[in-house]
């Protein structure tokens, strides 16, 4: 496989060696590590390097971090790779640069990102909530969401603290 | 008496009225009729709506200016819910994901799944996912053409499209007992190997089909009333398409090869020849054959899987019932009916996932529905969602 080739090319690997490198994950494939600064930046180097499809944005809710993860392709490339961007934010300050203006498709995204885990998208052009009611109250894909209307499964085959709560 | 004098007209005067209704083009579009921007509200429950989209349109005459949708309406909270779930305790959740094509849900569900824990499947399963995908693939894209029919109008093509589905319906009904949410494909293989004489029913249909569906192409595409119907309505180019994070038949529509069978080979797709279809114009008429193209090639591909399927067992040895994977991460994706369905989930080493995000292809399809039927008229903006194939199971999750 030529896949040196591909991250050698299209990455940022030999334009930016201290910041930006494209490493090959277990489990992911090609993933490309920032800091949220960062996003903008990685985001346009990746668009100029023809990575042209963006098919989501997840949010992980971390202890102490929310992690956000992009996943990027390119159809311009003969071996057509796909690059996920991941980043971090803080869950006292979950503010971060939207991508919308480089990938149109981030648009709806990132309001679902918004909606359910309360990442604030600086920039976004439509900053609403996209499934909950727009008077909702809470992030309810973070792990401490709490709701009286919210049925629990309990389940006996817990081995996680805080899942039995 | 006298009236009839009154309306004799005489030949000039016959030229004067002439002259007074034909069509000026300077007078026409004088602005003599006040009229005003009408606001129309669109579902939430509507026959054509293809489930619970709302959406506020501007009309202009019967001009869409512009299109709002509101998703939202069928949203459970299927992420929140995995992270309460066992790892195959979350598998029948994925069914109701993408309810007319479940198998595609179920297939990309388990494949990250065993990514995660790596669990090798063995060949004989992996040969039943693909037949049974592809026949999922030919079933939705059966239900497609004949709701795009009857939303253009033609009401019979929906009878004949729906005869074919049905006999899809009961092979699966045969093999696992349910017509809709299978819950056929296990963490590791599948549930359950094929009952006797199922293959021979199964190829039966395959020779069956393989001569309707080209009646059924001269029956509704070929139609001159429905090409004038769809041809060059709503249509998009290739980098707006990407721009807009489309996948499936809509971007192949537009001449992108992108289809994860041949980008990103999974399971034993790289050993069935077939190809993928891709169309130039991305417009409606277009969107619409390619759906009966794919069936064609699902076809080609079944022919092959059943030919090649190996003896052996269905579902890998030592799957524990609770799957404890190792704590990490794992993205894959398969090529569903609608488009890249992937699933990304993360995993803290516990016997249930941490966080499970659902990639679903009408989600980002419908993203691009105002963009794409903004300045169409009313009655083709349904037409344009409905080439689209969105189904809300998945948008809303």
């Amino acid at each position: 496989m030529s896949n040196e080739n591909i991250v050698g090319k299209n990455g940022q690997g030999e334009k930016d060696p201290n910041e930006l490198k494209i490493v090959e994950e277990k489990g992911l494939g090609y993933t490309l590590t920032v800091a949220r600064e960062d996003i903008l930046k990685a985001a346009v180097g990746l668009k100029e390097a023809g990575f042209d499809l963006l098919t989501f944005v997840a949010g992980v809710d971390m202890p102490d971090s929310i992690k956000l993860t992009y996943r990027v392709y390119s159809s311009k490339q003969k071996n057509q790779v796909a690059v996920i961007i991941k980043t971090e934010v803080p869950k006292s300050d979950p503010v971060i640069d939207s991508l919308t203006p480089i990938w149109s498709s981030a648009n709806w995204h990132e309001r679902e990102t918004y909606d359910l885990l309360g990442v604030e998208f600086k920039g976004h052009p439509d900053p609403r909530r996209m499934f909950m009611p727009e008077d909702w109250v809470g992030y309810p894909l973070r792990k401490d969401y709490k709701d009286d209307r919210m049925v629990v499964f309990e389940d006996y085959r817990t081995d996680r603290p805080g899942d039995s709560e | 008496m006298s009236k009839i004098e009154e309306t004799k007209v005489s030949k000039a005067n016959l030229a004067e009225l002439e002259k007074e209704l034909a069509f000026d083009e300077t007078r026409e579009s004088e602005p003599t009729l006040k009229t005003e921007e009408l606001v129309l509200n669109f579902g939430p429950q509507h026959p054509s709506a293809h489930g619970v989209l709302r959406a506020i349109f501007n009309l202009d005459g019967e001009v869409v200016t512009k299109i709002v949708p509101y998703i939202g309406y069928l949203h459970r909270c299927f992420e929140k819910i995995a992270e309460k779930r066992t790892y195959s305790q979350f598998m029948p959740f994925t069914d109701r994901m993408d309810y007319v094509s479940s198998m595609h849900n179920g297939w990309a569900y388990a494949m990250t799944v065993e990514k995660l824990a790596d669990i090798k499947v063995p060949e004989r399963a992996e040969y039943l996912r693909v037949i049974f995908a592809e026949f999922q693939r030919i079933a939705s894209h059966l239900l497609f053409l004949a709701t795009t029919a009857t939303e253009a109008g033609a009401l019979s093509p929906f009878f004949y499209f729906f005869d074919e589905r049905e006999r899809i319906l009961w092979l699966f009904e045969r093999l696992c007992g349910a017509r809709l949410t299978y819950n056929y494909v296990r963490i590791g293989g599948v549930s359950a190997d094929l009952p006797d004489g199922w293959l021979e029913d199964a190829l039966a249909f395959i020779n069956r089909l393989e001569k309707t569906i080209l009646e059924y192409d001269k029956l509704l595409l070929g139609g001159y009333i429905f090409k004038k119907r769809m041809k060059g309505v709503a249509p998009f180019s290739a980098e707006r398409a990407l721009d807009w994070g489309i996948t499936g038949p809509p971007l192949r529509s537009t001449g992108i090869p992108y289809d994860i069978r041949r980008s990103d080979p999974y399971s034993v797709y790289p050993r069935m020849d077939f190809d993928v279809v891709i169309k130039d114009n991305g417009d409606n008429y277009d969107r619409v054959c390619i759906r009966s193209d794919e069936i064609k090639q699902s076809l080609k591909i079944l022919k092959q899987a059943i030919e090649q399927l190996p003896d052996g067992p269905i579902i890998a040895d030592g799957v524990a019932k609770d799957i404890r994977p190792p704590a990490g991460e794992a993205f894959a994706h398969v090529e569903s009916s609608r488009g890249d369905l992937g699933y990304y989930i993360v995993s803290d080493g516990s016997i249930k996932p941490y966080r499970v995000k659902i990639q679903g292809p009408s989600f980002a399809n419908l993203q691009a529905f105002p963009a794409i039927a903004e300045g169409a008229y009313l009655g083709d903006v349904v037409l344009t969602l409905g080439t689209l194939d969105p189904v809300f199971g998945e948008v809303d999750r």
